[in-house]
Formats: structure tokens, C-alpha cells, sequence
């Protein structure tokens, strides 16, 4: 009978479980545990008993788990799955280490299939159940992570938290309620061994759980402040790794009381969480990101506020050191706490305290290259950004506090030191300027540390940048206003490059930051080559279109004037328009774009800015090892640098920049040979053929400016007619017939001219000059064999001595080249100027002043000897005749007294000079070749020669005497001064022993340029043996040579 | 003598002295020795419930401890129990027994080992016992605390904590009727009854589907409280209390809370039991006066709350379908002559309530004849 059947079972059972309560084998057979399960289906009163009795089956579990029979002989941990491992005793045994499990999968099922009221029970049993387990088993005090994983290894212990979890899914929140009680009871009741089993199933109510430990905990440090709160803190540090946002969440509403306490208990809100802290990192680091999130400016008010409340607990206020210690356990937000302290750092003076200690410790801990969390935090992305803003702020405090703690990181990632120094280098410190300090401390990196990285790749790194934005043209638009990174990160290095010069940097080893930006030069050559090559691109571009426009404004003249201007007297029609104003104008209006004229100064900035660090690092210096290719490259970015200068706007800006082309030049020029050719060949290729416009040079014309079909041209024309001796001279021919002649533009007298040649001849000077040997010559001699190949056009005949007059006819076309190539590009004369007071060095020259003269010769010879001409002193006939004279002169390769010809060469009719040429210059120099064996070289290295020793003998001096006495009522003065008065002296001097005064006194009768050249000879001590010479020749023409003398 | 009986149930170990000691308390009471009175208690105390520690004689002066059984101490007990109550016998010595053990001197210990062994005895289906625990209820009052307690322990039991519900809940009115009827009376009163909660309670649909079950399957259930009780000669029989009235104020006050159909179901077969009643012709106290005006003032109750929430209660639906149930019960048990009590203050009672149509009907037909 089924009733009776029940009632016996029953007995049955309470009799086992009665008599033999130790007996596992009997208490854990499968029918016993099939009964107990059925009683709670059919027996409902026995539930209590049937739990109890499931209570020894766990009992009995963890018993075989933590006895040393079940202990694995090898490892000597717990035999978990008996089933697979252990040896035969303990396999006999695996069924009762099993049983819970049964019992464990129908609770389970009753769980989720069965009525709600099973939830709480089971749950409340197991709770219990776990609680007086652990508390009974456990042997030693573990974390709490060991603890979970000790226990959870047992099958019933595992079964019961399994249970306990499956019952909380299914509670009502009045339930979870309870249950939650329960579980906090236990934990007051065994603190020590219920930790684990609280911080495991607090994952089901996070916040709650939370919560509740945290109320648990302050009541506790309330009553003693002195209480130790290991489990606490345990269970939320544990909880922390899955239920941060629910911690965070408890803090918040915890600190919220605490800001603005209520009850007494508030007060030490605060204070215990400070406490706490000092348990776990993982506690710290929350707390920290709730602070963080709350902070503002009134909130340390309230602090500040509220502060001595806290300060009555004893323990808060003996806390401060261990606060110290604190932000180096952060993982995150503790730059930010740091940077946070140290804004408010003027104001009070334990913030100042704080950052003090917590740096130094940083600094400890940096120095002996062990690692802390705050390392981390500061070696993160954000945080590198924030670092880089406060390293900007006008906080001297933030500021500094940022900076340092860069470099503590950058000791360890280096990479990290290197972008700092990058991002800071390209910012504006124009309205802060303290930031520069920041930099500057930067750069001087953290003492104390080996391997520290060195500057050079953050240097490396903007410049880099640099080049790309430079390069891609406007790839981020810049606002108005602002300077771009490439003209800050360059103001910054000249500035730093300045300050480290004069010695003022007490951070920085000497020669640290100009030996790093010279490893970089490359790359800032590479700026410099893009940044100039754009300038140039836009000068050359303006030009044309200037010359293009005075073109068109020629031709539209053209046909209406009267008389044709000659083309080698632009200047002889005085009504000619003034186009260049004008010219300007729309110049500026077609270009007128704001943005791109900004862009423009900007960009012209910038090289200035270049050359200005290039210069004061000494970039190109001897003691710098460069390549070749890179040494060449600064040269030619030096002298095209030079050339955009020339193209500044007012007179003081372009001597600004001339003046930092000639330190740069002169540096690299004097310290490699191959750089002052380079830039020589550079210099004068410039001024004769690609920059010539800044210097005065004739405009080009373009081929069809005449409009000149094909076959009508003049070379092709030529072809046809090929008979007579000049019948492959097309430069005889002065045009087609028909169109009137080429359009000559007026390009003289321009301002600027006089001052750019001096401007460009102080370029050419530097570049030549060297410091150590003040007398060596061999920059000037490459000059003047560069000139010849530049401008003598033929590769024959290009020799020193000067032939008969005669053979000037087989040269004739050559010699007119080279003459018009003086036309064209005036400078030449200037260059001439130069290198003549370089003794020996016009020598070299011989073949253009042949060609001079040559031409000069043939074309006073040519005048029209019927019809008188007076000639004009402007004429350019006369005054390249005068200027070649003078440069003879000048150059010492004529004898006085031929050295004043100059000055007197006017008052002479055409034939007369002709006559002069041939007779006194042209046959002189064929006689005594203009060879640098003429020239003596004294003591000091210095070349000269002593005309008075070699007076010009009477053949070459009797022609122009017999021409000056036939004129002697308007030539008087000077033939005292040539003749007379030299004569008079030479005979004294044969008296006396020749001597440098005397030279001096002799010279000085012999007229200015004569003068000049024996004062060099008297004054050879003086450095600078370029005396310079001011001739004044009448009017307008250009000077030969411009020469400050300093 | 007693002390020669003490000690050889000393000897025994625990289950079987009780039983002895039961069989000794049987004819204690059949004797009824009224100087046995103390030693009846004694002996229920020490060697039934294991109160008193086995010592106490051996060392006088010794404090009184309690001792507390464990669970399976416990039930060793209980089937000893059991096993006493099943063995035939005299009703009436059986019931003395009970009411000796049980029937004061109830500490929690023993309270709850009576609804142990109740809800084991239903459980097992054990009539005696049941008969026994039935005239335990009507002695004790039903609505007394310790029968509440035990009735809600089963409840609990076999509604709560079960899957489906038993058979032998469902065989209940079979195997005891009167128990059934008494536990009814105490399981009215834990339900929608806001005196007691302060809110209305719903009962557990598993418990409602029973009760309409067995009302509706035993019609008579009702009235089997009114049975005589087997009690030992010179005992008083306690006043015997219907579950009818209880069940009436469920079905009553359901459309409060609940709109389940059982209850519709509840009140026929409860309407059918009334009309029963009336028809047996005799003058019996099914319905009090009392308990119908808990009704109405658990009704007036819900109607404040109406008011307070702005609600006219004669718009209310469910207040109207209580009155329609209301209205019906009262004519009908009217009419059968079934309430007794002062009918006009009833009456009155009633005309205080927010007007209902077929209510006033009712009342005003019934007043006539008062």
C-alpha cells in the first residue's frame, strides 16, 4: 500500500540517518538520496529533515575534499575529478565526494520548474549551509581570489554556490532582499572565511552587495577607527574586477552623503574611503574615477569646506603620507589628479605639499627604473595629450608639474619624450611666452636617469612633420592669424639655439641642442630646399609676368613714337612712360588673393627664420661632418636664398636678409672648398641668367616679340645670302627692314639697382672671403675664370695675352657677345669692380676686357667722321670705354699715368679715342700681359704691383701727352697731375730708397683709384684688404664698384 | 509507582518511551485519576516531547533545562505518533489524548511538531489521526492562533512548496472530513481579510481550486463541522463554526482583487449549500450575523478607498458584482433560514453601504417581513 509504503520509507530513512550518522558509504547510497528527494514531493513535512540530511551530503563532500586522503600524492592539490584521477581507494570513494551532485540537480530543477516559494528556502539553506562549511573547513587564511578557487575546485561547495546563484535569478526583490541579509549576517558572523563566498555571489545583486559592505565597513570604523578592514575591502576589490560601474556607482552616492553630511555618520564617509583605499589599488583606482568625474572648482570648495570635519578622525589625519603614495598606484586619472592638485597648488599650501611628496616619490621610483602604475597611466594616450595642453598653461605650477612628469615617463618610453618635444617645439609661445619653458626643460631632459633618449629624434620627428605640410601644399588650413607649425617649431629652435649660444640655458649641456639640430640638418635642408624653391618658383613667375606686361606696353608704344629709341641708349628718349608703377599695381591686383600673398610673407618667414637657426647652430661649419650632396644642396638653397631676399619688399628687410645669406655663405664658403664653388658658380649663374631681373638685366626678349615669320628671319636669311667675307655674321645686321627696330626697354636707372649690386657684390665677397688667409685670393680667381666661362661665349682664344689689333676681326663676333652680355646684365661690371681690387685676379679676366676693348675700338673708330657728334657723357659707348678704363686701372694692369685716362677719356673726340685705345691701352697690354706674373707677392701674401718701378714706357705714353698738350687749356689740371708732378716725383723717388710711403705719396699724385690700390699696399695690417672705392662718376650710371668701407 | 514507571521508560531509548508513555497516558486517562492531572504533563514533557533533561531527577535543584529535539528526533516522534494514533482503538480516548498533548502548553516546539504531524498524517492519509486533529481544531477554536498556524502550515505545505496539486489534499473530505472542515474555517480566515494583514490577500489559486473542488464534489462539507464530537466523558464540546460564512466573504470580496472564474464556480456550489441547508428544514446556525457584517465592513473599507481616489463606488464594476454576490447569498440564506442573529441591524447594516439596485431590492423585500 502506497501510504503505508511512505510511512515505512520514512522510518527507514530517519533510522539510517539516525543510527548511522557517520557512516558516509550508507548516508551517500543513491536510493537513500532518491527517497529524501521523493519525500519532498510526496512527504512535504519532512522538508526540514530531507535539508538537513542534504546538509551532511555536503558535509560529507567537503570533508573528502579537504582530508588528505583525497590529496593527489604527485601535486599535492585536491583530487577534483575523482572520477578521472586518484588511486583505488580514493575511486571507491568518488561516489560520496559525488552524492551532492544528485541532490544538487534536482534542488536545481525544483528551482527553475518548480513554485517561487522553493527560491528563498533553498537559497537561505545554501547560504547557511556554505557559511558553517567554510567557516568549519577552512584551515588557513587565503586571499580572496584563493579562496574562490579552492573552494570551487570542491564539487559540493560548487554545487551549493550554483544553487545559491540559480535561486537569486528566480527572487523577488523583496526575497533578494532578505537573502542578501542573510548573506550579510553570515559574513558579521565569519568574517574571515565568509569573505570569499560574498564577493562570489555578490556579482547577483553588485550594487547591493556593494552598498551593503560598504555600510558594513563604516559602521565598523566608526566604532574603532582602528579596525582592520581586510575582508571588506577584500570582497570590493574582488568585486571590482567584474563590477566596477556598480562600485563606482556605491562611491558616488557614498561621497554625496559624505560632501554634504547629514547624520553624524557622513562625516566619516571620507575618511573611511580614504582608509579603504589603502587596501586595494583596484579600490583606489575607483574611487579615483568617481572623483575625477565629479570634480570641479566648487567641489573643492566644498572640500575645503568640509575638510575639518574629517580631520577630527584621528586616523584621517595621521593618513597624509600614505595619500602620498596613492597616485603612484593609480592605473588611470592620476596625471590628471596630479595636474588637477596642481592647479589649485598656488592656492593652498597642502596641495603644494602633496605634489611635492608624490613627485619626488615618482622620481625615486623613475631613477631606479622600476616600474609603477602611474607609469602606465602617464604613458597613455589621453593622458600624454592632457600632459601636452597643461605643458601650455600659463600655471607656472600645471606647467611644470606636466613637464615633469613627461620626462619621468619619457625615461622609459622614449617615444613618448620624442612627441612631447615635437608638439611643443611647433606651438606659438608669442602670448605666453613663459611656455618656452616648458620646452626648454624638456629638452634638458631628467637627470639621474641612464639611456636617457636624446633630443634629437623629437627634433627629427617635427621637422619630418614639417617637410610633409610643407610639401603638400595646404593640407590643413591654418586660421588667420595663426602662424603655422613650420614658422613656430623654427622660432622656437632659433630662439632656444640663441638663448643656448649666450650660455643662458643652465639646464642643457653646451653644444647639446646645436650638435642635435645639425644631425637634423638634412631634414631642415629639406625644409629650407621646399620652402625656398617655392619662393624662387613665385619670383620667377612675377617676373616674367612683370616683363611680359612692360613688353606688351612697349609694343603698343612702339609705333607711336617719333624717334626710335637706340637700343643701347634706353635711356636717350626722356618721354618714355613710366609703365613700372603701374606695372606693379596690376601686378598686385592680378595677384591679389589675400591668402596666397599671406602664405607668400608667411613663407618668406619662415626661410628667414631657417637661415636664422642655420646660422646660429652654425650649420656648414668645418667641425660639422656632412656629405657632399648635402653640403651642394646648402649651397645652392644658400644662394637662392640669397636671390629671394634680394626680392624683399623694403630696403632694410633685404639687408636683413642679405646680411643672413652672407654669414651662411661665408660659413660654408670658408669652411669646404667645394661649397664656395658651388655657391660662386650659383651666385653668378644667378645674376646672369636666372635671377637676373633683381639685378638690373636687360629683360630677354621673347623670340616673336617682333612677330617675325619664320622665313623672314634673319639667321635664315643669312643662309641664302652666303657670299662675302661677312656673310655668316648675323650680328652685323641690325634687324629686318620693315618692322622697325626691336623694342628696347628702359630699365635704367632703377633705385634699387645700386643698392642690390652692393648687396650682391657683399654676397660674392663672403663667399670668397676667408678668415684665415685675409690675403688669399682663390675665391676672387674662381670668380673671374667662372666669369669667363659664363660669358665668353667661345672656347678658343680665351687665353691671358692680348694679340695684334688686327686679329680682333677673326673675334669680332665673339668680342660683340661679350660685350652685349655687359649690356645686358650690368652687374658684370660690378663683378669686374670686385675681383680688380683682388689683385691678380683680373688677370683671368683677360678675354672680356679684350672684347672690350676690342669693341670699344672698333665702334669709336666707326663714328662718322663727316658728321660731328658730340658725344654724349652718357653715351654708352663712352661709358663702357670710361668703365673699362677704370677697371684697368683699378686692376693695375696699366701704369700710371694711363691710370687716370679715365677721368679725362670724354674731352676727346671720337677719333682720339680710337686712337688713345689703340695706341696707349691695346698695345701696352699686348706688350705686357695681363698675367699674374706681373704682380709681386709681398710678405703678407698680398699680390701688387709697384708701377711706379714699371712707368709705362714713353711709346705707349707719348700719344695721349701729345693729344692732352693739344687741349692743354681744358686739360691743365690733369696733365700737371699725370705728367708733371709724377715725373717730379719719380725723380725724388730714384733719389731716395723706395719705400711704401713713397709709393703712397707717388700714388697719391697718380689719382684716385691709383691711391687706392697703394694705401692697400701701406695698410696691409688692416683684415679686410677690400678697400673699397666709391668713384664717383657723373650722374646716373651705375658704379663700378659699390663698396662700403666699414 | 511513577517513579518505578519513569525508570523503566528511562531504559527505553527514545521513540519507544514515547510510545509507552503513550499507552501509560491512555490509561491515566481512562482512569481519570484527576490527581494524575501533573503527572500527565510530566510524562508528556519528558518522555514524549524529551523536554526535560534525563537528569533532572538524578540532580534536584539543577536548573530546568530545555531540552530541544532535533529534526529527526523529531520525527522519530512523529511516527511513533503515528504509529500510537493508527492502531484501533476508542475514538474518544484517542482525542483525549491529542487534546492532552497538544491541547495546551503549546510551546513552538510542539507547535511545530503538530503541524508536522498533521501535514503527515495527511500525507499519509491516516483517518484517525485526522479525526483527532479535527476535534483538536474545534476545541482549540479554529480561529485561534495555534490552529491558524497549522493551517497555514499546510498550506504552505501542500499549495506552496508542491509542484501540483496532492492527492491526498484532494481525498481530504474523504479521510477527514471533519478536519477538512475546520481547516476551511482557518483558511477562510488567513484570506482576504484585511483585518488581519491590513490588506486584501488573495488566496493561492492551487488552494482556491481545491476548496471549489471540494465543495463542490461534497456539498455537505460544509456542515460536517457540525458533527458531534467524541470527547472523554465530562469534556465540553466547543461551539462549532462553519466555513461557510468564511468562504462567503472570499467569493464576495473576489471581484476586489481578482477576476477568476473558480470563484463564480465557489459561490454556486456555496448557494447550492445554502439552499441545501434550507431545505433539511431545521433551525441551524450556518451563517452569524457577525460574520456578515465583517463582510460589510470590509466593503465599506473598499469603498473609502474608492471615494478617497475619486470614484463613485456605484460606478465601480467590480464593487457592483460584489453587491450582486452579496445581494444574492443574503436572500437566499434569508430565505433559508440560515443566519442567525439580529436580522434588522443587518438590514441596516447594509442600507448604510453606497445604494445597489438588486441589494435594495433584497433589503426592502426583507424588511417587510421584520
Amino acid at each position: 500500500m502506497l501510504r503505508q509504503n511512505l510511512l515505512d520509507q520514512l522510518h527507514h530513512f530517519i533510522t539510517t540517518v539516525t543510527t548511522t550518522p557517520s557512516n558516509a558509504q550508507v548516508l551517500t547510497q543513491p536510493s537513500l538520496i532518491k527517497v529524501a528527494l521523493n519525500f519532498l514531493d510526496e512527504l512535504p513535512a519532512t522538508r526540514e529533515i530531507v535539508f538537513d540530511y542534504f546538509g551532511i551530503l555536503a558535509e560529507i563532500g567537503v570533508q573528502l575534499y579537504v582530508s588528505p586522503e583525497m590529496v593527489d600524492g604527485k601535486t599535492g592539490l585536491p583530487v577534483s575529478q575523482v572520477k578521472q584521477g586518484g588511486n583505488r581507494q580514493q575511486q571507491l570513494r568518488a561516489q560520496e565526494y559525488e552524492a551532492f551532485n544528485m541532490v544538487k540537480t534536482s534542488l536545481q530543477n525544483l528551482i527553475w520548474k518548480g513554485p517561487a516559494a522553493w527560491s528563498p528556502l533553498i537559497a537561505n539553506w545554501s547560504l547557511e549551509l556554505v557559511a558553517k562549511l567554510s567557516d568549519k573547513y577552512t584551515q588557513r587564511r587565503m586571499t580572496i581570489t584563493a579562496s574562490c578557487n579552492y573552494w570551487l575546485e570542491c564539487s559540493a561547495m560548487h554545487g551549493l554556490l550554483t544553487l545559491i546563484n540559480s535561486c537569486f535569478r528566480k527572487l523577488s526583490n523583496t526575497e533578494a532582499e532578505t537573502c542578501v541579509e542573510t548573506m550579510l549576517n553570515a559574513f558579521r558572523r565569519y568574517p574571515m572565511t565568509f569573505d570569499w563566498i560574498v564577493a562570489r555571489l555578490g556579482g547577483c545583486f553588485p550594487y547591493k552587495i556593494i552598498m551593503q559592505i560598504l555600510q558594513c565597513g563604516i559602521k565598523r570604523f566608526v566604532d574603532d577607527f582602528r579596525c582592520h578592514l581586510d575582508s571588506e575591502a577584500g570582497i570590493l576589490d574582488y568585486m571590482t574586477s567584474c563590477h566596477e560601474q556598480q562600485l563606482r556607482a556605491a562611491f558616488r552616492e557614498m561621497l554625496k552623503d559624505g560632501l554634504s553630511p547629514k547624520k553624524p555618520l557622513d562625516t566619516a564617509v571620507v575618511p573611511f574611503l580614504m582608509i579603504t583605499t589603502n587596501y586595494s589599488d583596484a579600490i583606489l583606482q575607483s574611487l579615483v574615477n568617481v572623483f575625477v568625474e565629479l570634480y570641479t572648482d566648487d567641489l573643492c570648495d566644498v572640500i575645503v569646506q568640509r575638510s575639518p570635519l574629517w580631520l577630527n578622525n584621528k586616523m584621517f589625519a595621521d593618513m597624509q603620507p600614505t595619500l602620498n603614495n596613492a597616485v603612484l598606484r593609480l592605473n588611470q586619472h592620476g596625471a590628471t589628479l596630479l595636474i588637477t592638485v596642481a592647479k589649485i597648488a598656488e592656492k593652498y599650501v597642502w596641495c603644494q605639499d602633496f605634489l611635492d611628496n608624490s613627485m619626488q616619490e615618482l622620481e625615486q621610483w623613475v631613477i631606479k627604473s622600476r616600474n609603477t602604475p602611474l607609469l602606465a597611466d602617464l604613458a597613455y594616450e589621453q593622458t600624454k595629450y592632457m600632459l601636452w595642453k597643461s605643458c601650455l598653461s600659463t600655471n607656472i605650477m600645471e606647467q611644470q608639474t606636466a613637464v615633469r612628469l613627461l620626462l619621468f615617463v619619457s625615461s622609459q618610453h622614449p617615444h613618448i619624450y620624442y612627441q612631447t618635444i615635437s608638439q611643443l617645439l611647433r606651438k606659438s609661445y608669442a602670448e605666453n611666452p613663459n611656455g618656452i619653458g616648458a620646452l626648454m626643460r624638456m629638452l634638458s631632459g631628467q637627470g639621474g636617469v641612464v639611456n636617457f633618449p636624446s633630443i634629437t629624434q623629437g627634433f627629427k620627428m617635427v621637422l619630418e612633420d614639417i617637410t610633409l605640410q610643407e610639401q603638400v601644399e595646404n593640407r590643413l588650413p591654418i586660421p588667420p592669424g595663426a602662424t603655422s607649425d613650420a614658422y613656430n617649431t623654427f622660432y622656437n629652435l632659433k630662439m632656444l639655439a640663441s638663448i643656448q649660444n649666450k650660455n643662458n640655458f643652465p639646464h642643457i649641456k653646451p653644444q647639446h641642442l646645436s650638435q642635435a639640430l645639425n644631425e637634423c640638418l638634412p631634414k631642415i635642408i629639406q625644409i629650407f630646399d621646399c620652402t625656398v624653391n617655392k619662393l624662387v618658383l613665385l619670383m620667377d613667375r612675377d617676373a616674367a609676368m612683370r616683363t611680359a606686361a612692360k613688353f606688351k606696353e612697349q609694343q603698343a608704344n612702339n609705333n607711336n613714337l617719333e624717334t626710335m629709341p637706340d637700343m643701347y641708349n634706353g635711356n636717350g628718349d626722356s618721354k618714355r612712360p613710366k609703365v613700372e608703377p603701374s606695372d606693379e599695381e596690376t601686378m598686385s591686383e592680378s595677384n591679389s588673393n589675400g591668402s596666397t600673398e599671406d602664405c607668400d610673407a608667411a613663407r618668406m618667414n619662415l626661410a628667414h627664420l631657417i637661415v636664422d637657426v642655420l646660422n646660429t647652430i652654425e650649420a656648414g661649419a668645418r667641425k660639422n661632418i656632412m656629405h657632399t650632396p648635402l653640403v651642394l644642396k646648402l649651397a645652392v638653397l644658400s644662394v637662392k636664398y640669397f636671390f629671394v631676399g634680394l626680392n624683399e619688399k623694403n630696403a632694410i628687410q633685404r639687408a636683413a636678409a642679405a646680411h643672413r645669406a652672407n654669414t651662411l655663405l661665408q660659413r660654408q664658403c670658408s669652411a669646404r672648398k667645394i661649397a664656395r664653388t658651388a655657391c660662386l658658380r650659383e651666385l653668378l649663374e644667378g645674376a646672369l641668367f636666372y635671377h637676373g631681373h633683381l639685378l638690373g638685366q636687360l629683360e630677354e626678349y621673347e623670340l616673336d616679340e617682333l612677330q617675325i615669320p619664320e622665313h623672314e628671319l634673319l639667321i635664315l636669311q643669312n643662309l641664302h645670302t652666303s657670299s662675302g667675307a661677312n656673310s655668316n655674321r648675323s650680328v652685323l645686321h641690325s634687324g629686318v627692314i620693315g618692322r622697325g627696330l626691336r623694342p628696347v626697354l628702359l630699365n635704367r636707372p632703377q633705385s634699387c639697382d645700386a643698392e642690390k649690386q652692393s648687396l650682391y657684390l657683399k654676397a660674392l665677397h663672403a663667399c670668397c672671403a676667408d678668415l684665415e688667409k685675409p690675403n688669399n685670393v682663390d675665391g676672387y680667381t674662381t670668380v673671374s675664370l667662372m666669369l669667363v666661362e659664363l660669358v665668353s661665349t667661345d672656347v678658343m682664344y680665351n687665353g691671358l695675352p692680348f694679340p695684334d689689333e688686327d686679329f680682333t676681326k677673326v673675334t669680332m663676333e665673339r668680342d660683340m657677345q661679350i660685350r652685349r652680355a655687359f649690356i645686358t646684365s650690368p652687374v658684370l661690371w660690378a663683378v669686374l669692380g670686385l675681383i680688380s681690387t683682388h689683385r691678380p685676379t683680373l688677370c683671368y679676366c683677360s678675354v672680356l676686357l679684350r672684347a672690350l676693348c676690342a669693341t670699344c675700338l672698333h665702334h669709336w673708330r666707326g663714328k662718322n667722321v663727316n658728321k660731328f657728334q658730340p658725344t654724349d657723357p652718357n653715351d654708352e659707348l663712352m661709358l663702357c670705354t670710361k668703365k673699362l678704363l677704370q677697371l684697368l686701372a683699378m686692376g693695375q694692369l696699366i701704369p700710371p699715368p694711363l691710370t687716370s685716362l679715365h677721368m679725362i677719356i670724354e674731352h676727346f673726340e671720337s677719333q682720339e679715342i680710337a686712337l688713345l685705345l689703340r695706341e696707349c691701352i691695346w698695345n701696352y697690354l699686348k706688350d705686357h700681359v695681363p698675367s699674374p706674373a706681373l704682380f709681386h707677392v709681398d710678405s703678407n701674401g698680398l699680390h701688387w704691383r709697384n708701377l711706379n718701378q714699371s712707368r709705362a714706357p714713353p711709346q705707349y705714353v707719348d700719344t695721349l701727352r701729345n693729344l692732352m698738350q693739344k687741349k692743354l687749356s681744358k686739360l691743365g689740371q690733369h696733365y700737371y697731375q699725370m705728367f708733371i708732378m709724377s715725373e717730379l716725383h719719380a725723380s725724388s723717388v730714384t733719389t731716395t730708397a723706395i719705400s711704401p710711403t713713397a709709393a703712397e705719396t707717388a700714388a697719391g699724385a697718380a689719382g684716385a683709384v691709383a691711391a687706392v690700390g697703394s694705401t692697400e699696399v701701406a695698410t696691409t695690417a688692416v683684415e679686410e684688404p677690400a678697400a673699397a672705392t666709391t668713384t664717383k662718376v657723373e650722374t646716373t650710371t651705375s658704379p663700378i664698384v659699390v663698396m662700403e668701407i666699414d | 509507582m511513577s517513579s518505578d514507571f519513569k525508570l523503566s521508560l528511562r531504559k527505553l531509548g527514545h521513540p519507544m518511551c514515547a510510545l509507552e508513555a503513550l499507552t501509560r497516558l491512555e490509561s491515566i486517562i481512562v482512569s481519570r485519576n484527576k490527581q494524575n492531572a501533573g503527572m500527565q504533563m510530566q510524562i508528556i514533557s519528558e518522555f514524549i516531547f524529551l523536554e526535560r533533561g534525563k537528569d533532572v531527577d538524578g540532580h534536584k535543584g539543577h536548573s530546568q533545562s530545555i531540552n530541544q529535539m532535533n529534526s529527526f528526533q523529531e520525527f522519530q516522534l512523529l511516527l511513533a505518533l503515528i504509529d500510537y494514533f493508527s492502531r484501533p482503538g476508542r475514538d474518544a480516548t484517542r482525542n483525549a489524548i491529542f487534546l492532552s498533548l497538544f491541547g495546551s502548553h503549546l510551546t513552538p516546539q510542539r507547535s511545530k511538531l503538530l503541524s508536522r504531524l498533521i501535514s503527515t498524517a495527511i500525507s499519509g492519509s491516516i483517518a484517525p489521526l485526522l479525526s483527532s486533529a479535527g476535534t483538536w481544531m474545534q476545541q482549540v477554536g479554529c480561529k485561534t492562533s495555534p490552529s491558524l498556524e497549522v493551517a497555514q502550515n499546510i498550506v504552505s505545505d501542500f499549495i506552496l512548496f508542491s509542484r501540483k496539486t496532492s492527492d491526498q489534499l484532494k481525498q481530504l473530505p474523504m479521510v477527514g472530513p471533519h478536519f477538512a472542515a475546520n481547516f476551511m474555517v482557518a483558511v477562510t480566515d488567513l484570506y482576504l481579510n484585511d483585518q488581519r494583514t491590513g490588506v486584501l490577500t488573495a488566496p493561492p489559486d492551487a488552494l482556491l481550486d481545491a476548496i471549489t473542488e471540494w465543495t463542490t464534489e461534497n456539498p455537505a462539507l460544509c456542515q460536517a463541522s457540525q458533527q458531534t464530537l467524541l470527547l472523554p466523558a465530562g469534556a465540553i464540546a466547543m461551539p462549532f463554526t462553519t466555513p461557510l460564512s468564511g468562504l462567503l466573504r472570499w467569493t464576495i470580496l473576489a471581484p476586489l482583487i481578482s477576476n477568476r472564474a473558480t470563484y463564480s464556480h465557489l459561490h454556486l456550489s456555496l448557494l447550492q449549500t445554502l439552499l441545501q441547508v434550507g431545505c433539511n428544514g431545521e433551525q441551524t446556525t450556518v451563517l452569524e450575523t457577525q460574520d456578515l457584517m465583517q463582510i460589510v465592513t470590509l466593503l465599506q473599507n473598499h469603498c473609502i478607498r474608492l471615494s478617497e481616489a475619486k470614484i463613485m463606488p456605484q460606478d465601480d464594476a467590480s464593487y457592483k458584482k460584489c453587491m450582486e454576490r452579496f445581494a444574492q447569498a443574503l436572500q437566499i440564506a434569508i430565505t433559508s433560514n440560515c443566519i442567525f442573529g439580529n436580522h434588522l441591524q443587518l438590514l441596516r447594516a447594509l442600507e448604510g453601504l453606497p445604494p445597489h439596485l438588486l441589494m435594495n431590492i433584497v433589503i426592502l423585500s426583507n424588511k417587510k417581513i421584520y
